[in-house]
């Protein structure tokens, strides 16, 4: 039985809408900058948002590795957060964890990445954390 | 402070609860739809099948064919998906701007006219298809029937969470097309779902829009059915050991958690990464970095809103390392962690990394439509997502001590710990 308040079979209450194309769009250009030193950076505004996502490139290609060391650049990845010159591993994973930070790593054939998400208010310090990682 | 994240909220007269979220960065728009029915709301011999359920609700409707949904959403460039938790179902999509409408029709053609579509094909099609789906996740997975046994555990017989979303290979066979119709008159409805858009839509055309597509449907969910007992901790411990062919020993450290959305399990899950949850956690610091006896701890909080929530340590043990010492030292950072309470730094660290991965999560669009409607849902206020992190700042120290002495203590704990057969054994 059918419900008074429902439509009959093969006529929608409301037809089916048609898609409309979309307009033209496309992905922000960033600010560019380069440090005294030469570090090139890209950097893209994200307005509303409360999280800031940084990734340093760092163009060692897998093809270098000598092949009795392949694996290296993957390793110094994985141990960017074990310690630093100033600080032991679990004082540096401490500081790492108070200021809201995730410390990641990737490795592929364009390079070894390295990612950093932390909220804004912690910027500055997850920087100074980063570069001890880094220098 | 809270944040600020718009958000606007409408109620249809059918009951359907409206929730717009604009974000006009990107031009798409995410429509997040909640349905109060979980596995909670299975009764023995039908467990698996508000999931099972899901998957039929791919598979046509008045005005749409099998498998239409997803290939008419896909062509636009559109990405979805459903899933099935104890507490609610979901069904989601993100799609460009000039598909929203589409997306909204579909939507609504199965949320009101699904059962002009279910048949016995599609009904055994898709039994299947949720069967082998439990044996690639569940039966053919080292420890993967671990947290069903956690859940079987923790909770007693016939306890709205004592099993799993995926249900048991008996149910799933006995389920029928009866049954079907019956689950959807009974808990799909505009009066028991929320909509959530989130994206490049400003609240009066996203209301409109709704209203077109779904003011129609009438308000034909049931009313809800009491919520059952809360529960407190476990009065005794429950063990359960396998030896199975796993790669290595595992232990599952259970406990019952208060109910979601109170300070005290906000408290409780502040206590549980003190304990084992952070990179600088208790248990990590001892049992991997120092004493070398396991390769990894984590904690999960579960927030459930059935009068009790879940909340579990995962330890996997190196070889060569004696579980059970490994337990005992655990449950000696427990005691001592509830006898001393928190540092400040501990707390302090807990908060920061709550803080990182709340923020992170609302920065995806989808996760943020998802938590929108999440909160409408389950505690009657999007607004929550605003406001979360101000609630876990405002927990004190004391507060985290006495959530952890009431709800983590040792005695209180449920273990199932799988044990790695020996290899030979195993061939």
């Amino acid at each position: 039985m059918t419900a008074p308040d429902l439509p009959a079979p093969g006529l929608p209450v409301v037809p089916r809408p048609v898609v409309s194309p979309p307009e033209p769009w496309s992905f922000p250009m960033p600010a560019e900058h380069r440090t005294a030193n030469g570090l090139r950076v890209l950097a893209y505004d994200m307005p509303g948002q409360y999280v800031i996502s940084v990734r340093i490139l760092v163009p060692v290609s897998l093809a270098e590795e000598p092949p009795e060391l392949e694996g290296v650049t993957a390793m110094v990845g994985r141990l960017l957060d074990e310690g630093t010159a100033r600080h032991t591993p679990e004082e540096f994973a401490e500081l790492l964890e108070r200021n809201g930070i995730a410390l990641g790593s990737g490795v592929s054939e364009g390079g070894l990445s390295v990612d950093l998400d932390v909220p804004k208010r912690f910027l500055g310090t997850a920087l100074d954390l980063l570069h001890q990682a880094l220098a | 402070m809270p944040l600020d994240y718009p958000i606007h909220q409408r109620t249809l007269g059918n009951g359907l609860r409206v929730v717009v979220s604009p974000d006009h960065s990107v031009p798409n728009v995410t429509v997040n739809i909640w349905v109060g029915v979980g596995s909670r709301h299975e009764v023995a011999g039908r467990t698996g099948f508000a999931h099972l359920f899901e998957h039929l609700m791919f598979q046509g409707s008045r005005h749409v064919a099998s498998g239409e949904h997803f290939e008419a959403l896909m062509a636009e460039g559109g990405r979805l998906n459903a899933t099935t938790w104890f507490d609610r179902t979901n069904y989601f999509e993100t799609v460009p701007t000039g598909a929203l409408e589409l997306a909204l029709w579909l939507e609504a053609d199965r949320h009101g006219h699904l059962l002009d579509a279910v048949n016995q094909t599609n009904l055994d099609n898709q039994r299947d298809v949720v069967k082998e789906e439990k044996r690639q996740r569940y039966d053919n997975q080292p420890y993967g029937n671990a947290l069903t046994e956690v859940y079987a555990a923790v909770f007693p017989e016939g306890h709205p969470y004592h099993h799993p979303t995926i249900g048991s290979m008996e149910d799933l066979d006995a389920a029928s097309v009866e049954d079907v119709h019956a689950f959807f008159r009974r808990y799909y409805g505009p009066n028991n779902t929320v909509l959530t858009l989130c994206g490049d839509v400003t609240p009066d055309a996203g209301f409109a829009l709704v209203e077109r597509y779904f003011g129609d449907l009438p308000p034909t969910a049931e009313p809800a059915r009491p919520l059952h007992e809360p529960l407190g901790p476990l009065a005794e411990p429950v063990r359960l050991e396998k030896v199975e062919a796993v790669p290595n020993d595992r232990l599952h450290l259970a406990f019952r958690l208060p109910p979601d959305n109170t300070d005290e399990f906000l408290a409780a899950s502040l206590a549980l990464d003190v304990v084992a949850g952070l990179g600088t956690s208790r248990l990590i610091r001892r049992l991997v970095r120092q004493e070398q006896v396991a390769h990894s701890v984590h904690a999960t909080s579960w927030g459930f809103v059935e009068g009790v929530s879940l909340g579990f340590l995962v330890i996997d043990i190196a070889p060569d390392a004696d579980p059970s010492a490994v337990e005992d030292g655990a449950m000696a950072e427990l005691d001592r962690f509830i006898a001393e309470g928190p540092t400040e730094a501990e707390l302090a660290a807990a908060l920061a990394q709550a803080e990182r991965s709340w923020l992170s999560a609302l920065a995806s669009q989808e996760d943020r439509a998802d938590a929108l409607s999440q909160h409408e849902l389950l505690h009657g206020d999007p607004a929550l997502v605003n406001t979360l992190l101000d609630r876990l700042r405002a927990v004190t120290p004391a507060e985290v001590t006495a959530a952890a002495g009431r709800w983590l203590r040792p005695e209180s704990r449920a273990v199932v710990a799988y044990l790695a057969a020996d290899e030979e054994a195993v061939a």
